[in-house]
């Protein structure tokens, strides 16, 4: 490849990556956590207890939901008793409407629920926004799209990168340069991290501009692509629901039993009945099986015959397709969502949303050492000098990266004590997080970057300190994961303050 | 954007704003033609479930892929007249197959 074109990719790469890498370090960090939803809502908002007053009857729940609702549209879902929920517990979900959750009474009355947090309220879910979100504090609706094109900018950056990484890969790769010579040194660091966790990020990129941009694109070929339109397209190569009359459908427990019988590894959670106009309906068993890739975030599906048990369409069921177009697609999904090989998986996705923050902070710092003049003789001591805009970026750097590293376990532990006396807890969530992130941001830019660092870095763990010591006062199984990595973090970032110390006395500037 | 190096070449100016742009935004309906032709265009078997979704992640990978490959271009008129040739024929080779 010609020397001129490597040059272009270079400053491609170069000025996208400072484009777009504080958002990706926002939508990788809180990736990182967003690992751990389920955890983290459970931790800030435990279950309620079985209680003797509410029916552990799922059959019955369900009967006289549909009884006492024969004109409901949109889904119902019977949530079979799990870590989330002791007792069955079933919402309605209504396109642009909140869900509603009921419960049976022991006297055989549906109740509305109080206990289940809604689930646009709860500590995970803020989490998980905050990823698709890229911390833009903006409506999802408006940043999903904003992020799909990030996301495709992060694509041109990766591919951008390799091409400008080729001709010395061999040579460069492992190559860890750790010294004075700062720019070296993070180049070393980007390329090492970049490298080896090229197929990762490679999925991420298409799968993230997937889950940005899929209306628009499906928008434009039902437009101009497909004669006859999207929906009569999927159609085609859809498998038809058998009809089933709602006097001949079996009892949710029933279906449970009989789609175990057909798929034994495959651990039913929840029973949806996807209601149609007319009375008629399609049910989905939503369920789990971490042996194989699944289609949605932490769970497959398998469509059932209501009247027989039988699962008339496998399209979803983790690895039960048969084809390998199902198998490529929940592939794309699983390795998105990390939602395979368990426990192992999840933490290991973890430490790469984590080391995918990292990558694109040491892409920002190359950027701006390379703008940094330093001063040329060594008897001139550390002093260096850096353009105003490089100021900016480098302060912008340190108050995005330290902020978002230090406002999300402080929003986390103190919705851990706070979640049982708000009424609205996504608001204390937004509140303290973008309070604080907002802070960190202003003390970086009015102070400067070697002036704010340190302190931003005590900050940063304390606020991760935080948590292991909320988890302690309060222990539960919960808390146990989210607490040790907040340990770690902390204990990272107390280091890197302490280092920071050492080298701010000795005159040299912040990194 | 970028007019690194030294020389008469370096000197001449790269337009990677325009051939990023150029890329994004015909791209986009190349994209659609080529994954519609390359999933419902005759080389797949006639029943793929979930074939819909397969051409739309197939669009986004296209479409990313479009931006990546501009900056190859020497020119400006070079990475507009392939593009717009490009989606010309992938427009046709679509017509066609109809």
């Amino acid at each position: 490849m010609k020397a001129q074109t490597v040059k272009d990719y270079l400053a491609v790469h170069t000025w996208v990556g400072i484009l777009c890498g504080l958002v990706l370090y926002v939508a990788f960090y809180a990736g990182a956590f967003s690992m751990l939803e389920a955890e983290i809502t459970r931790w800030t908002q435990p279950p309620a207890p079985a209680s003797t007053a509410v029916s552990d009857d799922g059959d019955a729940l369900a009967a006289a939901f549909l009884a006492a609702n024969p004109d409901a549209k949109g889904r119902v879902r019977l949530l079979w008793p799990g870590a989330d929920n002791a007792q069955p517990a079933l919402a309605l979900l209504e396109r642009g409407k909140d869900p509603m959750w009921w419960q049976l009474g022991s006297d055989g009355q549906l109740h509305r629920m109080g206990s289940m947090p809604r689930e646009d309220d709860t500590s995970g879910n803020f989490v998980d926004y905050l990823h698709r979100k890229g911390g833009l504090p903006i409506p999802l609706e408006v940043a999903e799209p904003i992020i799909g094109l990030v996301s495709l900018a992060y694509g041109l950056a990766l591919v951008s990168g390799i091409v400008v990484l080729l001709p010395s890969l061999v040579k460069d790769l492992f190559y860890l340069r750790l010294g004075a010579n700062l720019k070296r040194m993070w180049l070393d660091v980007h390329n090492l991290l970049g490298v080896a966790s090229l197929p990762f990020h490679l999925v991420i990129a298409l799968s993230a501009a997937v889950f940005g941009l899929h209306d628009i694109v499906y928008l434009a070929q039902d437009k101009f692509i497909y004669q006859d339109g999207l929906r009569a397209t999927v159609a085609r190569e859809s498998v038809p629901p058998p009809k089933v009359a709602r006097a001949d459908w079996l009892p949710p427990s029933e279906i449970r039993r009989r789609v175990q019988e057909q798929t034994p590894h495959f651990q039913p959670l929840a029973l949806n009945y996807v209601l149609q106009p007319g009375g008629g309906a399609t049910a989905v068993v939503n369920g789990s099986d971490e042996r194989h890739f699944q289609r949605a975030s932490r769970y497959g599906l398998a469509f059932v015959n209501l009247g027989t048990g039988e699962i008339y369409d496998r399209t979803y069921l983790p690895g039960a397709s048969g084809y390998a177009s199902t198998a490529l697609l929940s592939s794309l999904f699983a390795l998105h969502f990390g939602s395979f090989g368990g426990d192992t998986v999840r933490i290991l996705y973890l430490l790469l949303g984590l080391s995918g923050a990292l990558l694109f902070y040491t892409g920002n710092l190359l950027w701006i050492e390379t703008r940094t003049k330093r001063a040329r003789k060594p008897q001139d001591g550390p002093a260096l000098e850096r353009p105003r805009h490089v100021r900016i970026v480098s302060a912008l750097t340190l108050g995005v990266c330290l902020g978002c590293a230090a406002a999300l376990p402080a929003t986390l532990a103190l919705a851990h004590w706070l979640a049982p006396r708000v009424g609205d807890l996504d608001a204390l969530h937004q509140g303290v997080y973008y309070t604080l992130f907002g802070a960190c941001i202003a003390w970086a830019i009015w102070r400067g970057t070697d002036r704010a660092a340190p302190g931003l870095l005590w900050f940063t763990a304390a606020c991760n300190a935080l948590v292991p010591l909320a988890a302690v006062l309060r222990p539960g199984p919960d808390g146990v994961l989210l607490g040790a990595v907040c340990a770690l973090l902390a204990l990272f970032f107390a280091w890197l303050g302490w280092r920071q110390r050492r080298q701010g006395l000795q005159g040299y500037p912040a990194a | 954007m970028s007019r690194g190096g030294s020389g008469k070449a370096a000197a001449a100016p790269r337009h990677l704003l325009f051939k990023g742009f150029t890329g994004f935004l015909l791209g986009f309906p190349l994209a659609l033609w080529l994954s519609w032709l390359l999933t419902y265009g005759g080389l797949l078997p006639a029943y793929v479930p979930v074939r819909d979704q397969i051409a739309m992640w197939l669009a986004v990978l296209l479409w990313c892929i479009a931006p990546c490959v501009a900056f190859l271009a020497q020119s400006r008129q070079q990475c507009l007249g392939v593009f717009l040739a490009a989606n010309a024929a992938a427009f046709a080779a679509w017509k066609v197959l109809q």
